[in-house]
Parts: C-alpha cells; structure tokens; sequence
C-alpha cells in the first residue's frame, strides 16, 4: 500500500529533474530505471501499478520502467532515457 | 541519451522528517514513534506508561489509526494534547503527517512527543518521521516466527519491547530463545520482557525512557 506514497514521491523527483535542465524540455522521455534495495520494503510490480497510473497523460506516459534489483539500501530512481 | 538521477525516493518523505526533527530540537523535545503490528499492545502500554511520566515530563501525543478515534478516546483520561490522524486506509504515518499534526500542538510547553504510529509490522519502518527514538512493541501471541520474516522493522529500531509474556506458556512460545532470535537480527537495539498490562513490568522500560530523556 505505501507504494501509492513512494509513486508520487518519484513522479515529484522526475518533474524536478525536468524542471531543473532546460534541454529535456522537448525530449521525449523513453525510459525509467528505478533501482531496489534488498530491504527496501518496496514491491515493484506494486508500485509500478500506481506509477503507471499517475504518469498518464503526462511527460512520463509512454517511458518504459525498469526495475533492477540492488544490494544497497533504499529505493532509488536511478536514471531516465531521452531521444537524441 | 542516459541522464543519472540516482536519488532516493525517500528523499521527499526524509526532507520533511529533517524538518520536524529541527522542530523538535529547537523545542527541546523528545521524540518517540511507537510501531507494532495491530493489537500488539501499543496503547496499552501507552497508558501504563503516561500514569508515570505525565508527572514527570509535560507530553503530547500523536495518534495514527486508518479509523476512528479510539485510541485518542482512550488516552483522554490523561489531560494532555492529542491529536488524531486518521489515515483512511493509509498504511503507515509520514513525515508530512507528523508536520501537519505539530501545527495544531503548542511545542513551547512541551517536553516529549510520542508517536503511535498505524499498527502495521512493515510500511512504518521506511518513513522516517524525525522521532529521536524508534520503539518496537512485538506480542508474543503473534509467533515466534515474526521477528525473521518482518526483519526490516526489528533491525531498523532502538528499543524492542516483547509484550504478553505473561502469554508465553499458554502460545507455547520459548522466550529465551525469540530472544536470541531478535538480538541476533538487531545487537544493538534495548531488549525488554514485559506485559503492558501490568505497570510492574514496565519499570526497566521506563528507566530507560529516562536515560535516553535526560541525555537527548
């Protein structure tokens, strides 16, 4: 249930990044790479389901999402993918 | 074109515990967050040990239950600021919650907060709150299995405190070695046996309560 919170969370840590860096204004964002944590109480299928949901119709709506699991604590976006 | 973000997504919550916890400094206020699975005792043993220290220290407290107001209705007796957050449905308490809940308390005429969080064995270890101590209230009634399969909330706080034990024959529960079990999942965090409904089993819990009070 409290991947609901950890969704927008990450969507407020995208729009800030997006915000912060001019040049991804007019990119389209292809990817999203998130990194779990072996205790990082997040279940990633749970919290994709909530992402995905409130991504529609926004900058995030069609980027593909990665999970890739992590020995390091915490729940991390790690990285996004742009066109050229 | 790969851009690294590598920012933890606990950041947002984190931010605003860091806040509260400069609050809390700033106020002179200790801070606890008391966690447990549903019905493991976290009121009870509240009540038992408000009876001591509202003589001693000016308190608040804060409340979280996904319903109702009971717990508050329970803690009424004792005179002191309570508030109330309902979460409808919500998991766990966040830091936001906590800020938003300190807003209507008078933090000039306080020296300890304390959290009851929702009772829940998982989501509350994850959201850091900006409490000075987290506490574990684990019933023994719930089996001697749970320390190892909710191992991210019994590695992750200060105190743990085993609640019924006066239960522990009837459940057929080996205390020494659920014990063991759990010094060996957290060394460092304060271990006490006790039965919250029974304020004489609350005393080496209390004294420790005072320690960590004075040196804060």
């Amino acid at each position: 249930m409290h991947e609901a919170s950890l969704a927008h969370y990450a969507l407020e840590i995208l729009n800030e990044t997006i915000k912060n860096d001019s040049s991804l204004n007019d990119k389209d964002i292809k990817k999203i790479t998130f990194s779990v944590g072996k205790f990082s109480n997040v279940y990633a299928e749970s919290f994709e389901f909530y992402f995905s949901e409130l991504i529609k119709n926004t900058k995030f709506t069609s980027a593909k999402l990665e999970f890739l699991n992590s020995d390091e604590n915490g729940f991390f976006v790690s990285s996004i993918e742009v066109d050229e | 074109m790969e851009i690294k973000i590598l920012k933890n997504v606990m950041i947002k919550n984190d931010a605003i515990g860091n806040d509260n916890r400069l609050l809390f400094r700033k106020h002179n206020i200790f801070s606890l967050n008391i966690m447990s699975s549903p019905g493991a005792g976290k009121t009870t043993l509240l009540e038992n040990s408000l009876s001591y220290l509202n003589k001693k220290y000016r308190i608040a407290v804060i409340e979280g239950d996904l319903y109702t107001s009971r717990d508050a209705e329970r803690l009424s007796p004792f005179d002191i600021p309570i508030v109330q957050i309902n979460t409808d449905g919500g998991c766990h308490l966040d830091a936001r919650m906590i800020h938003g809940a300190l807003q209507s308390i008078d933090l000039n005429n306080l020296d300890m907060i304390i959290i009851e969080n929702v009772g829940n064995l998982v989501c509350p270890a994850s959201f850091d709150l900006g409490e000075k101590i987290k506490v574990l209230v684990y019933s023994i009634t719930e089996g001697a299995d749970k320390p190892k399969k909710y191992a991210s909330m019994f590695s992750n706080v200060d105190a743990i405190l085993v609640n019924k034990i006066d239960l522990a024959t009837i459940c057929n529960i080996n205390l020494e070695m659920v014990c063991a079990e759990i010094k060996e999942i957290n060394p460092k965090a304060e271990l006490f046996q006790i039965s919250a409904t029974n304020k004489n089993t609350l005393n080496s819990w209390l004294s420790w309560l005072d320690n960590k009070k004075a040196i804060d």
